[in-house]
């Protein structure tokens, strides 16, 4: 797996729009979106409900094609990959962190994280090793054999970054992050991955109208009706103590 | 692979209820079909064994004999037999050959004219003893000792009132048509099981010879191997064979009913296991297919991991065949105990209606199933089949929820 190299571009958005049929009539979620994204960033989509921040992420995420323009990631175009190919660029080099955690409710938090690990086509070699120091990182050495519904949603939410970052992806999508937490729960969560950040160089980019989010994000990309009306880049605020999970 | 197995295993485990639900429907499929399997072998297998044994593994008549035999043509006898006899014996694999003539005639007690109908059949003793087992079969009396004496089917003797010791008067024809009466002494009264066979009055070969006017010979010679399995080799032999070039020479299962009976049982029993398991399937297929629209969310999760479609694949028939597996075995072991302590211990008793059965049809009253331990490996096996089959469906939906439905689920 090869790293990215920081300031290097990431993935590129050239003139996308995309269309959803709704019944007869065609919904318009992006109108002609053309951003960059460049290696080691921690950047925020802002916007109201219906912006198309999450359909941005999507379109990144290897999740859905767009109806025109071009969506790069590490310079490959991703429209011109097939179905399974999608796939393991997303098992490799995509981590998700979803609003509703999304962790396998059977699984146990080590299992969650493992089978992301196995999923990536990972080594066997060191997994166990690996996904032990992916859920000690976020502060889960003492819950790794607990399922999703003995942890809190803090926890859950840790879990799922651990899942994430286990096969150190070029990139991590968290699509509103916090929105199910707490605002203490929501800051140690968004310092967690500040962190991982400034330590690994992981690209983090999130989809939020939380402003504990945007205060955090050194670039703020806001949509409106599915264009880009502002982006910016700013100086993070001084990061808050993380409160426990 | 190990996660993957892990995690149907515990998703099997999630919906205890829907689970149970299904592998009940299992269960009683794989009940069914243990149940049918040993009952269809039972009475099939016995009504097989019983009809080519009184029909003749391998039968040798004329051409013209076996053209009209529905209407007993003594005309078209072999009127030397000791010739075609020698030869069937000489033959590998045959371990007895028997002549035997048969008629309709009516049958009464003292001189009147009988109303009644019956069948009579005249072979040597050997015959009876080996083909029917007769002597075991008669609850009254003994087995006829001469031609003087004879043994008649419990059904035939109590039309006509007959008992023990009485004078039956059978009238018959010759080979030429003339009318041709005898009277023998009642040695013995038969029960075979069997309403048509019931029907029968068995006297020695010598007095049908009489009777029928064919002095030396016979209209049919029955062929024996030492199984059932061995007339397929016979039969080949004797046809091949220059001395018998001008008889017709068929196996049991190449003459009517049975050569269109046999294929039609076949696929008569494939027809009924194909129906339970497809109507086992069906409630496997629904529960599962409830089991995928509730974790739509999870599976575009794993999707948007990089799970891939055959493995989503895997990951519900594994599942189904998690919970099939359970209801498999617990309905192969209660099918088995019913199929061999109710069906073949106790057996089935069909009543009358088996009376009605044409003569040489010969079905037993009480149907007695014939399990065997191979039926449980068969019949769980059709198990794990139907949890494929039903769950083949819904897990080829899964694989197909695209994985940004994780992302706008659940917001």
């Amino acid at each position: 797996m090869t790293s990215p190299v920081p300031g290097a571009a990431l993935c590129q958005l050239v003139g996308v729009k995309k269309n959803y049929p709704m019944g007869d009539l065609v919904v318009q979620a992006l109108k002609g979106v053309s951003v960059e994204v460049t290696a080691g960033e921690f950047t925020a989509f802002a916007g109201p409900s219906g912006s198309g921040k999450s359909t941005v992420l999507n379109l990144i995420g290897c999740l859905d094609r767009p109806s025109e323009g071009q969506v790069f990631l590490e310079g490959r175009d991703v429209a011109t990959l097939s179905d399974s190919a999608l796939g393991d660029v997303r098992a490799r080099r995509i981590g998700f962190i979803f609003q509703s955690f999304n962790l396998i409710p059977v699984l146990t938090a080590f299992e969650n994280v493992e089978l992301a690990m196995k999923l990536s086509g990972a080594s066997e070699k060191g997994q166990k090793e690996r996904v032990e120091e992916a859920l000690r990182s976020v502060g889960l050495a003492d819950y790794m054999t607990r399922r999703p519904a003995q942890l809190s949603g803090g926890q859950q939410q840790r879990v799922a970054i651990a899942r994430a970052l286990v096969k150190q992806p070029a990139l991590i999508i968290a699509d509103e992050p916090t929105a199910n937490l707490d605002s203490k729960n929501g800051a140690a969560i968004l310092d967690l991955m500040r962190t991982m950040n400034a330590d690994n160089g992981t690209t983090f980019l999130f989809s939020t109208h939380d402003k504990m989010v945007m205060d955090r994000a050194r670039r703020i990309i806001r949509l409106s009706d599915g264009q880009v009306i502002d982006d910016e880049r700013v100086e993070p605020s001084p990061t808050p103590v993380a409160a426990g999970g | 692979m190990r996660l993957l197995y892990a995690l149907a295993l515990r998703n099997a485990r999630r919906n205890v209820r829907r689970s149970m639900l299904t592998a009940t429907t299992i269960m009683l499929g794989v009940a069914l079909l243990t149940c049918g399997m040993a009952w269809t072998r039972g009475a099939f297998g016995g009504i097989l064994q019983k009809a080519s044994n009184v029909m003749g593994p391998v039968r040798i008549v004329t051409p013209k004999f076996a053209q009209k035999e529905q209407l007993f043509p003594l005309a078209e006898n072999m009127p030397e037999i000791e010739p075609i006899l020698a030869i069937a014996r000489a033959t590998p694999g045959v371990v007895g050959a028997y002549p035997r003539i048969q008629m309709p005639v009516t049958i009464t007690v003292g001189d009147d004219i009988g109303e009644h109908f019956a069948l009579v059949q005249g072979a040597p003793n050997e015959w009876y003893d080996q083909a029917l087992d007769l002597s075991h079969h008669i609850v009254e009396g003994r087995m006829f000792k001469d031609d003087t004496e004879a043994v008649v089917g419990m059904t035939a003797a109590s039309d006509v009132g007959a008992k023990l010791g009485d004078e039956l008067v059978l009238l018959g024809q010759t080979q030429d048509g003339s009318i041709s009466p005898i009277k023998v002494k009642i040695a013995g009264i038969s029960d075979l099981g069997s309403g048509a066979q019931n029907r029968f009055v068995y006297v020695s070969l010598g007095k049908m010879q009489w009777m029928a006017d064919i002095e030396h010979g016979a209209t049919e010679i029955l062929v024996y191997g030492a199984t059932l399995d061995d007339a397929q080799a016979i039969g080949e032999a004797l046809k091949v064979n220059p001395g018998l070039k001008d008889l017709a020479i068929a196996r049991w299962d190449e003459r009517p009913p049975f050569s269109a009976i046999a294929g039609i049982i076949g696929a008569l029993q494939s027809i009924a296991a194909g129906v339970i398991v497809f109507i086992t399937a069906l409630g496997v297929l629904n529960t599962m297919l409830m089991s995928v629209l509730e974790r739509t969310a999870e599976i575009g999760v794993m999707r948007a991991m990089g799970l891939k479609r055959g493995a989503t694949v895997a990951l519900f028939v594994m599942e189904a065949m998690g919970i099939a597996s359970i209801g498999g075995a617990v309905g192969a072991v209660v099918g088995g105990a019913i199929a061999y302590f109710v069906l073949e211990v106790h057996g089935v008793n069909l009543g009358n209606a088996v009376n009605k059965m044409p003569p040489g049809f010969a079905i037993d009253s009480v149907i007695h199933a014939d399990w065997e331990p191979y039926m449980l490996v068969q019949s769980f096996a059709l198990g794990l089949v139907m949890a494929i089959v039903g769950g083949a469906l819904p897990a080829i939906r899964a694989s197909r929820i695209q994985p940004v439905e994780a992302m706008r689920s659940r917001r």
